[in-house]
């Protein structure tokens, strides 16, 4: 009671249990009369023993504490003599506001009993605050001021809660124990209170306890008494050494500033001056002390007014701000200084402290920079590139720009001012980065220390029109702020120029170099070409000398000397048409006769005749016409037809035996086509496979056979017939054809043929009859699936009503006979809505247009998530199941259908379970398939049952009307498991023993996949 | 009130679903509506409904374009919209769910029919 501190709680819990009751305060009634009726002189030796003791004991504390001036070592000594004292403890309690603080001093013994408690209450006896305000007992002592003399057990009961009270008492044994308690005093009132407890306190031991507490309360007043003399004293010597602080700190100020500085009483006349006003001024600090700042020479005449204006009216309390004044020195020297003034009071007397500070170079200064402003106005107004002046915040703006950049970004200035250059910048810039970032870029270098930074630079008007410009930025600082400034210049016909001059070079660059022709370049003198200025690789290469070599000649050197070419007349006539293409050969470097075919032109280089020749190795095409003459005679006289036509297939050549087999004449070849010579019966294969045969893949070879123009004959043929290309640009020119007669061949071959397509063509319509039937087969089938599809359908939509309203119906129906109709309506209507789903369902299972997602899972994660999804289910029936899938394997599944698959083979274990069951779900890995088992303990089938019960609409036992099921849970399952690829079956030992169903799935065998799914989930 | 709007040619199936939802719970208010423009009239001329149940299959206008033209307009652009058909393709299926709120299956289980309206307009009322 009274006494707040944290209980343990299983002491709080014991304390719950008792009821609390009032205590009352009982004070030890002591009958004088009966202990004298009683009188034992044995025990009166003893008290007497004790008193004697007592009284030594609190003389002891009395005399050490005698000239103790502090507090806790007045305490520490009671405590020290309770200590080695072996009947008595004291404690003394000290108020501070309401709350009062416990200091207990116990002998040896108390005190480890008293530990012993503290573990039990998890509190420590020092750490205890008492509300004396909750004791009645304290109360009274320190109310009243009156010595009590109690039993200490009333004390304990008091002040602690009821529980650690009852620890207390039990562990200290405190059931006789007494106690005095007296009140403390310092500065006459009531400070604390002072206790001495002992089992063999009589009343007799009162007035030397109330003498030791006198004695402790004289102690504390002393103590009272000698702190505040202390306290005075050192008051005292703080302030006299603050000030002596203060006037050395101010003497020291005084005389270390350099500015000038004055003290003036309030006519004018100095009283002090710092060594800055003799150093400024010459003057000796006798020349100034005492006199009075009028009768000198120190300021001008119109300072001395200023002065003298300010003083007074400082005098009279008015602050003035800092003035100007002049300031002359001893050798006539005009200073100008800022004076700032302050009243003061010196020695008791009015005085102004004037401070001076030297402003010469603060005016020049400012001088030069308005001068410096100026210029930059002028500059910035009439310059001829953009100048501007942008804030450096977070986000750039403009503050400021000259009119020839409002020209360049084509706005007025409002247009412009708080914008940022972004606004003026297309969102990237060429090199594709964006403008926003290498602004910020660019603004960070500057920061980060360099002075300026130009950079090319594409801006856009306000109009969006783009232009490129030479951007230079640099930081620039204005009354201490930092601001960026940035100077524009428009570019964009420069860089259009650069652009193009930079495309005609890389133009100009890859004709000539990569030219396939030979390229070359020549001066040109009056009489004779001089050496080449320029020539490409190809004519380094067919000439075979390195272009170092080719630079060192010019073309008559390479010239073959046998090609009579009268030089001069070639100049004159180059000179005259500048133009002139000829041909000739030139000799390589092994000696190689190169013929050429060379267009030379006059261009002007540098201001120079200079001649371009494009020359042409012709070798090959004189080869060719070589070749070509040879081949021609060949061609002419060969025994099987060779024949050239156009691409559009008008003959313009054909050889000897050609006009032979074909019966036209010479001179008749170019006014045939090539049909004409084509069997009617041919000219469509001949337009579907030997045309886009040549299209395709260039040529065409097979039989084939001609007519001939004349008789009518037909000849059988072997026939090769390709495309003559240009050999430079690969593009067709002529259709080239060349056939033999195979006639002789033939004939024997065609009646085999015959019997051959006569046997095929019975074969494939034997196999088309097949395919007829096969599909008419699909066909009913897939018709059967869209029927039961679109029933199923159809009977959805009515089923609506009686789905939902008929439960109302049933519910809200009061009649028990209409209500138990209704109740076996409704279930017959559920039984039917179900059948029509589940019908529904496998249909759309059977339908091809039906989809599966398919995705990747763990095997045991999909199984075990189903099986706690029907947790209810098992729990209702008391099925026991256990899950023996192994964890690790991956299958590629459709969830949803998947779950419907489990769900269904699940259910129906638990349906053909007895109550109690046990249904067992194992896996087995063969490498490419995992074979998935449900086993139950159930009814069990017969041979017959397990054959038919993956059919549609199979119920093992028919008389039986469940309306759980719709005879379609297996055939759907079923078709779920096929679909992934897999099979399903059932096995059984008889009714009775159970069954097993089983089915298999291909294994996902992705090991890398498994690795870093593992390792992410992980 | 829970003010729900229902879409269908059936006047049957407008019934079931009126008198579903209502004795399921009083807060609903169900408007039946029969075909499409009879719709649109409604919804320019009446407050905005809570949540729009629509039928896929109707003559003249069919769901989706009814779900279309209520889409374009800014003012009915956040009823949510609930298909509800016995239509039983995947395709009917993937796009009302994709397209509206949620795909509803007829003929429908009472309990849950209730539960998924409410939780749309639960959910629709929070945002």
């Amino acid at each position: 009671m009274g006494c707040r501190f944290e209980e343990p709680d299983i002491i709080k819990d014991l304390r719950e249990e008792e009821k609390l009751g009032k205590l009352g305060v009982k004070t030890l009634e002591f009958k004088e009369k009966h202990q004298i009726d009683n009188l034992d002189f044995n025990k009166l030796d003893i008290a007497f023993k004790d008193h004697l003791n007592l009284v030594e004991l609190i003389e002891e504390i009395t005399v050490k504490i005698h000239d103790v001036v502090d507090e806790n070592e007045i305490f520490r000594i009671i405590e020290n003599q309770i200590r080695n004292s072996e009947k008595y403890s004291a404690s003394i309690l000290l108020l501070t506001d309401d709350k009062t603080k416990l200091r207990i001093a116990c002998n040896s013994e108390e005190t480890t009993k008293i530990k012993k408690i503290e573990r039990l209450i998890g509190k420590k006896s020092s750490n205890y605050k008492i509300s004396y305000k909750k004791s009645k007992i304290y109360r009274n002592i320190i109310d009243e001021g009156k010595t009590h003399f109690v039993k200490l057990k009333d004390v304990i009961i008091e002040i602690f809660p009821k529980i650690t009270a009852k620890i207390i008492l039990k562990i200290m044994n405190y059931e006789e124990t007494k106690d005095v308690l007296t009140p403390l005093y310092r500065n006459n009132e009531i400070c604390g209170l002072l206790a001495i407890t002992s089992s063999d306190l009589g009343e007799y031991c009162i007035p030397s306890i109330k003498n030791l507490a006198r004695h402790i309360s004289l102690s504390l007043d002393k103590i009272d008494k000698q702190n505040k003399i202390k306290e005075v004293n050192k008051d005292l010597i703080k302030s006299k050494k603050m000030l002596e602080e203060s006037s050395h700190y101010f003497r020291n100020l005084f005389n270390s500033i350099a500015d000038p500085i004055a003290i003036v009483d309030s006519k004018g006349k100095f009283l002090e001056i710092n060594e800055g006003v003799t150093k400024y001024t010459n003057y000796t600090r006798n020349e100034l002390i005492g006199k009075n700042f009028l009768t000198t020479k120190i300021v001008t005449k119109k300072s001395k007014i200023i002065l003298l204006t300010n003083l007074t009216k400082r005098m009279a309390g008015i602050n003035i701000k800092p003035y100007i004044v002049n300031i002359i020195t001893k050798d006539g020297d005009k200073l100008p200084f800022e004076v700032n003034a302050q009243k003061i009071e010196y020695f008791g007397k009015p005085a102004d402290i004037v401070i001076f500070r030297d402003i010469t170079e603060r005016i020049k200064t400012e001088k030069a920079l308005k001068i410096s402003e100026d210029k930059y106005r002028t500059l910035f107004e009439t310059s001829d590139e953009g100048i501007f002046i942008a804030d450096l915040n977070d986000d750039i703006k403009f503050i400021d720009c000259n009119p020839k950049s409002l020209k360049m970004f084509g706005c007025k200035k409002e247009d412009i001012i708080g914008k940022s250059p972004i606004d003026f910048s297309p969102e990237y810039q060429s090199e594709g980065l964006l403008s926003k970032k290498l602004v910020f870029e660019k603004i960070n270098d500057l920061l980060n220390g360099l002075n300026n930074i130009s950079f090319e630079w594409k801006h856009k008007q306000i109009n969006n029109i783009e232009f490129d410009a030479e951007v230079t930025l640099a930081i620039i600082e204005l009354e201490g702020k930092k601001y960026l400034q940035g100077i524009i210049r428009d570019i964009t016909e420069r860089k259009k120029a650069e652009i193009s001059l930079k495309e005609s070079e890389e133009k100009y660059r890859a004709l000539f170099f990569n030219n396939v022709d030979l390229l070359f370049m020549h001066g040109l003198d009056d009489d004779k070409p001089t050496n080449f200025i320029e020539v490409n690789e190809k004519f380094c290469e067919t000439l075979e000398y390195t272009k170092e070599e080719l630079l060192e000649m010019n073309p008559w050197d390479l010239t073959d000397k046998h090609m009579q070419i009268d030089i001069n007349g070639f100049l004159v006539k180059l000179k005259e048409e500048r133009d002139v293409l000829f041909e000739t050969s030139m000799i390589s470097k092994t000696g190689n006769k190169i013929p050429l075919e060379i267009h030379n032109t006059i261009i002007r280089v540098n201001s120079r005749n200079t001649v371009l020749g494009i020359a042409r190795d012709i070798t090959e095409r004189k080869t060719a016409e070589e070749e070509l003459q040879k081949l021609a005679a060949v061609v002419k006289h060969s025994g099987e037809l060779v024949n050239l036509a156009t691409l559009e297939g008008k003959m313009i050549f054909l050889n000897e035996a050609g006009e032979k087999m074909l019966g036209i004449h010479p001179n008749q070849v170019k006014k045939h086509m090539i049909y004409d010579v084509i069997p009617k019966d041919l000219q469509f294969m001949v337009k579907k496979q030997v045309v886009p045969s040549i299209i395709n893949k260039g040529f065409w070879e097979g039989e084939l056979r001609y007519k001939n123009i004349e008789t009518n004959d037909e000849t059988y043929v072997y026939a090769l017939t390709f495309l003559i290309e240009d050999p430079e640009t690969n593009k067709p020119l002529y259709l080239a054809n060349v056939s033999r007669d195979i006639t002789d061949q033939k004939r024997d071959g065609i009646k085999l043929e015959k019997a051959h397509t006569d046997l095929k063509e019975l074969n494939e319509k034997l196999e088309d009859k097949v395919k007829d039937r096969t599909k008419q087969i699909h066909d009913l089938l897939q018709q059967k699936d869209e029927f039961i599809n679109q029933l199923g359908h159809d009977l959805k939509n009515p089923l609506g009503p009686l789905v939902n309203l008929l439960p109302i119906v049933e519910k809200e129906e009061k009649d028990p006979t209409l209500k138990e109709m209704l109740q076996v309506i409704n279930r017959n209507i559920d039984y039917m809505k179900n059948l029509v789903i589940k019908t529904i369902q496998l249909a759309r299972l059977n339908s091809s247009k039906t989809e599966f997602t398919y995705e990747d899972s763990n095997l045991l994660d999909i199984i075990n998530s189903t099986v706690i999804s029907n947790k209810l289910l098992f729990k209702e029936s008391r099925i026991y199941i256990k899950n023996n899938v192994s964890k690790d394997i991956n299958i590629s599944i459709d969830k949803l259908r998947f779950e419907e698959l489990l769900n269904n083979l699940l259910n129906n274990s638990v349906k053909f379970s007895k109550e109690s069951g046990r249904i067992i779900i194992d896996s087995k890995n063969d490498g490419d398939f995992v074979t998935i088992s449900i086993k139950d303990n159930g009814i069990g089938m017969t041979d017959k049952q397990i054959k038919f019960m993956f059919d549609e609409f199979y119920k093992a036992d028919e008389s039986r009307h469940d309306f759980d099921s719709s005879g379609l849970g297996l055939s759907i399952s079923k078709k779920i498991i096929e679909k992934h690829g897999g099979k399903i079956w059932a096995e059984s030992d008889g009714l009775g023993k159970g069954s097993t169903f089983y089915f298999t799935l291909p294994i996902k065998s992705n090991e890398k996949d498994d690795i870093n799914l593992n390792g992410i989930i992980k | 009130m829970k003010k729900i709007m229902v879409v269908d040619d059936e006047e049957d199936q407008l019934f079931t679903v009126k008198k579903t939802l209502e004795y399921a719970d009083k807060e609903f208010d169900v408007i039946t509506i029969n075909n499409g423009t009879n719709c649109l009239q409604y919804l320019k001329n009446n407050d905005q409904p809570d949540l729009i149940l629509l039928d896929i299959m109707m003559p003249e206008m069919t769901g989706w374009e009814l779900y279309d033209k209520i889409k374009e307009n800014n003012e009915w652009r956040e009823i949510p919209i609930v298909f509800l058909s016995a239509r039983t393709d995947d395709t009917a299926e993937n796009a009302g769910k994709f397209f509206g709120e949620d795909y509803i299956e007829k003929p429908f289980d009472s309990q849950d029919f209730v539960k998924r309206i409410n939780k749309i307009i639960n959910t629709k009322n929070t945002n």
